[in-house]
C-alpha cells in the first residue's frame, strides 16, 4: 500500500469522519481519497462495520407497538397511486383506516414470531363462550352424578327384587 | 386569514414500507444508542419516533448515500440529538466529564483506556469535534484522532 494511503488511514482521520468529528476541510479530504483508493474506501467500511457491532451489541428492543404509533403519525402524508398493486392497496387502506380512528380499535395478541390484530368486539365473544363453557361443565357433572345416583338406585331395587323373589 | 394549508410532504406508500422494513432492522439498535445518551427510557422512546416519523422524508439520503443504512439513521438521530447533546456537554464542562458511567452500558467501552473513552463517548455520544476535544484534553488534534483510531480498533478486536 502507498505510503501516503497508510499513513492517512492510520491518522484517524476516517474514524473522525465516520463519527461526524472531523472538520469541513478533513471530510473533502476523505471524499477525494475514498474515490480515487479502494484502500481507504474499504477502511471506511470497516469502521461502519465496527459501529454496528458495537450498536448490536447495546440494543435494546421497544415496545411491540411502538410502530404503531409510527405508522399512526406517518400515514396522514401517504398519497393513493392509480397504479399501485393490490398489496400496496389493501396497506394503504389499512393506514387510512388507522387514521379515520380516535383511538385503536385493536387489542394486541402476541404471537411466537409476530403480531395478530384482531377487533376488540371478539373480547364479549370470548366472555361469552367462557361463560358458556362454565354453565356447559357445571350440568355435565350435575347430569354425571345423577346418573351414577340413578345408576346405584337401580342395582339397589334389583337386590331388593332378587331377595323378595327368593322368599 | 389562516387559510391552515397542509405543506407537508405527500408520502406513498411504498415510502412507508421501506420505513418499516427499516425499523424492524435498526430500531433496536437506535434504541439502545438513544439510551446511552439520554439515560432515559421515555424520552429515547419519544426521539426515537421522532427519528422514524422524519425517515420517509429523507429516504433519498439512504438511497443516495454509499454509506450503511445504520449510518444513516445515525446521522438522523445526531441531528434530532443535537440540542440536547449540547445542553449534555455544557453540564459535563461544568461537572467535569466522568467517563465511568459510561461503563455501565457496554463493555466495549469498559475496555478502553480512559483517555480512549472520554475521546471515544466525546465524539460518538456527545457529538463534539476532535478539535474540541483537544482543546478540552490540551492535546494535538492529530493526538486525538490517534486516540480514536485506537478506540476502535478495541471495538474491532472485542
Amino acid at each position: 500500500m502507498d505510503k501516503t494511503v497508510h499513513d492517512f488511514i492510520e491518522s484517524g482521520i476516517l474514524e473522525a469522519y465516520i463519527t461526524g468529528a472531523a472538520s469541513e476541510q478533513e471530510n473533502q479530504e476523505v471524499l477525494y481519497m475514498k474515490q480515487h483508493y479502494p484502500a481507504v474506501q474499504k477502511e471506511l467500511k470497516e469502521i461502519e462495520s465496527s459501529l454496528e457491532l458495537m450498536a448490536r451489541h447495546m440494543s435494546i428492543p421497544p415496545p411491540p407497538n411502538l410502530w404503531d404509533r409510527i405508522e399512526d403519525e406517518i400515514s396522514g402524508l401517504v398519497k393513493t397511486d392509480k397504479h399501485k398493486p393490490a398489496e400496496q392497496e389493501r396497506d394503504y387502506q389499512h393506514y387510512q383506516k388507522q387514521t379515520t380512528k380516535p383511538e385503536p380499535d385493536y387489542i394486541e395478541v402476541e404471537g411466537q414470531s409476530s403480531h395478530m390484530r384482531i377487533h376488540k368486539a371478539w373480547k364479549w365473544v370470548f366472555a361469552a363462550v367462557f361463560v358458556l363453557g362454565k354453565i356447559f361443565l357445571g350440568f355435565a357433572i350435575y347430569f354425571y352424578l345423577e346418573n351414577r345416583q340413578a345408576q346405584q338406585n337401580i342395582l339397589e331395587l334389583k337386590q331388593q327384587l332378587r331377595e323378595v323373589r327368593g322368599k | 386569514m389562516n387559510l391552515n394549508i397542509d405543506r407537508s410532504p405527500r408520502l406513498s406508500s411504498n415510502d412507508v414500507l421501506v420505513t418499516r422494513a427499516l425499523y424492524y432492522r435498526y430500531s433496536s439498535w437506535l434504541l439502545g444508542y438513544l439510551m446511552a445518551v439520554v439515560k432515559d427510557y421515555e424520552l429515547a422512546e419519544q426521539y426515537l419516533v421522532d427519528i422514524f416519523k422524519d425517515v420517509p422524508s429523507r429516504l433519498h439520503e439512504f438511497t443516495g448515500s454509499e454509506s450503511s443504512p445504520w449510518l444513516c439513521l445515525q446521522v438522523l438521530a445526531k441531528s434530532k440529538l443535537k440540542g440536547y447533546a449540547s445542553a449534555l456537554r455544557a453540564s459535563k464542562a461544568k461537572t467535569n466529564f466522568d467517563s465511568m458511567e459510561r461503563l455501565k452500558f457496554d463493555s466495549y467501552v469498559d475496555a478502553m483506556t480512559t483517555e480512549q473513552q472520554i475521546v471515544f463517548c466525546g465524539v460518538y455520544y456527545y457529538q463534539k469535534s476532535t478539535a474540541l476535544l483537544a482543546q478540552e484534553l490540551n492535546k494535538a488534534d492529530d493526538e486525538v484522532k490517534k486516540i480514536l483510531k485506537e478506540a476502535f480498533l478495541m471495538i474491532k478486536n472485542g
